[in-house]
């Protein structure tokens, strides 16, 4: 918590913009909220997943209604390797929700830390 | 049944630029904490301040790690930036402009206090762990009113002085044991481990080596892994902090949770105690914003620093020169930050092979022709600025 005060501008809120309010697919005129590219570390891994996983490897990216509701990348044979967390999870969830797709890709593994991209199917 | 687990403490947006790609996360301390024990079996019960831009939106984003949250209102989400893992944060909105908010009471028989900006914790407990989480005026547990048949104190190294008035961190320890009326009392004392009192006397124990750093939220994590092992498990709160310590560096390499409490083999640390000579540009704003941060880092991991600009100054040739390679004799390793390809921070990485002493090098945008020699004269490059100076501060 220490740590020193300044800063004059804020990040983007982490309130989602429903695709397609707007009438426009846009989520209101802006540019389109769904697309995205995001690297992360898988959170949750699987041990006995995430151990056969290589990078390179295309993954699926789900919602797992629960609950608890995640959203929860996939093998091709349907095994869960982790969960995906983080600011933007609401917007993932929300486009999710709406129908857009989204694939992550493994960049590395190391031991039980995955890293991916996660990119617009 | 298990007894729940109550956390009350700050939750908060973090954002952190390097190392990359830039992390966007909502944990804070508290949020962290309660989402690092997820899978052991332990009710987690989270008690924050909640705002606008995150009232909506907060139970899905720490939803996954299945525990409940407690939202107390406040007027305004404080975002954290880091531009690396290791820098003072920028907080929005600006800090004296948070407001104060009424303080949230927990009662209850297994607790976790954190400090925080907007507000504070009173806690009834039979058991608690108490974090103050302020490097300028942390206050004492019971100064709010807080009640614990049983408490443990974990702060750091500069929480324990600046409570204590007090420098030397065993005094700080027994003092605080005193003063707090605490039956167990953790200082982290970073690369150093942790200092562990009670009434069984004074114990240290080590930090383990990890191979990359991002250390935001590791205080956090071992807080959450010592209550585990002290109040759950009931172990020894010596045993206990050498296992948070432990699963802290699974965290600080891995940055997964919830953490993985597996205890792999690790080296302790070993704390480097030479000097090192702080080589880089510092002829613009930006160049010597780096050279001041670099220096400030590494003073904080407590390496003595040699650096030019700082202890020498500027001057002619004749001048700066002889000294500064006085000083590349006297160090023991060399920091070079080499983006910009300065010529003068380029001969003391060569001047400094030469001896034979390690160098360690920035490089965050050089093209790799550039660094063929510097890479192939065995210097270790890197663009991770925490992974390399913490590397730095462990040299051998």
């Amino acid at each position: 918590m220490s740590g020193g005060g300044g800063g004059s501008s804020r990040p983007d809120p982490v309130t989602p913009v429903v695709p397609g309010k707007g009438g426009d697919g846009t989520g209101g005129g802006g540019a389109d909220p769904c697309v995205l590219t995001e690297e992360t570390t898988l959170n949750s891994p699987v041990p006995a997943v995430v151990s056969a996983l290589k990078p390179g490897d295309v993954l699926t990216v789900s919602l797992e209604r629960g609950p608890p509701l995640r959203v929860v990348v996939r093998t091709s044979a349907g095994l869960t390797a982790g969960s995906i967390t983080g600011a933007k999870l609401p917007q993932i969830i929300a486009c999710l929700e709406a129908g857009v797709g989204y694939i992550a890709q493994v960049i590395s593994v190391k031991g039980a830390a995955v890293r991916v991209r996660v990119t617009n199917a | 049944m298990m007894i729940p687990l109550h956390i009350v403490g700050g939750v908060y947006r973090e954002r952190c630029q390097w190392p990359m790609p830039e992390t966007d996360n909502v944990f804070g301390s508290a949020g962290r904490a309660a989402a690092a024990l997820q899978g052991t079996g332990i009710e987690r019960i989270l008690h924050a301040y909640i705002g606008p831009d995150l009232n909506d939106t907060i139970d899905l984003i720490l939803g996954g790690f299945e525990f409940r949250i407690e939202k107390h209102a406040r007027p305004i989400d404080p975002v954290f930036e880091y531009v690396h893992c290791l820098a003072v944060p920028t907080i929005t909105p600006d800090l004296i402009t948070i407001p104060r908010m009424a303080p949230i009471h927990v009662t209850a028989e297994m607790a976790i206090r954190f400090g925080m900006l907007e507000g504070d914790g009173v806690v009834d407990a039979g058991m608690c762990v108490y974090d103050p989480q302020s490097a300028y005026l942390p206050d004492g547990f019971r100064a709010n009113g807080s009640k614990a048949k049983r408490l443990a104190l974990v702060a750091n190294s500069g929480e324990a002085k600046a409570l204590t008035k007090t420098t030397d961190l065993t005094i700080a320890a027994k003092a605080l044991l005193a003063s707090e009326e605490a039956e167990v009392v953790v200082i982290k004392c970073g690369l150093d481990g942790a200092i562990v009192a009670s009434a069984n006397g004074v114990a240290r124990i080590p930090a383990f080596a990890v191979d990359v750093a991002q250390t935001i939220g590791s205080g956090d994590v071992f807080v959450a892994v010592f209550a585990k092992g002290w109040m759950y498990d009931g172990l020894d709160p010596v045993d206990a902090a050498l296992i948070a310590s432990k699963v802290t560096a699974n965290f600080i390499e891995s940055s997964i949770l919830p953490v993985e409490l597996d205890q792999r083999s690790r080296n302790e640390i070993r704390k480097a105690t030479g000097k090192v000579y702080l080589a880089g540009p510092f002829f613009s704003i930006g160049q010597r914003w780096l050279v001041d941060e670099v220096r400030r880092v590494l003073l904080g991991l407590d390496v003595k620093v040699f650096s030019p600009v700082h202890d020498v100054g500027r001057g002619s040739a004749e001048d700066i020169a002889p000294k500064d390679i006085s000083a590349i004799h006297e160090c023991d390793a060399m920091l070079a930050i080499i983006d910009g390809i300065d010529s003068g921070t380029i001969f003391e990485i060569g001047y400094a092979r030469a001896l034979g002493k390690p160098v360690f090098g920035l490089a965050q945008s050089i093209p790799e022709e550039d660094l063929k020699m510097i890479v192939g004269s065995d210097c270790i490059v890197s663009a991770d600025f925490a992974s390399l100076l913490l590397q730095v501060a462990q040299r051998s």
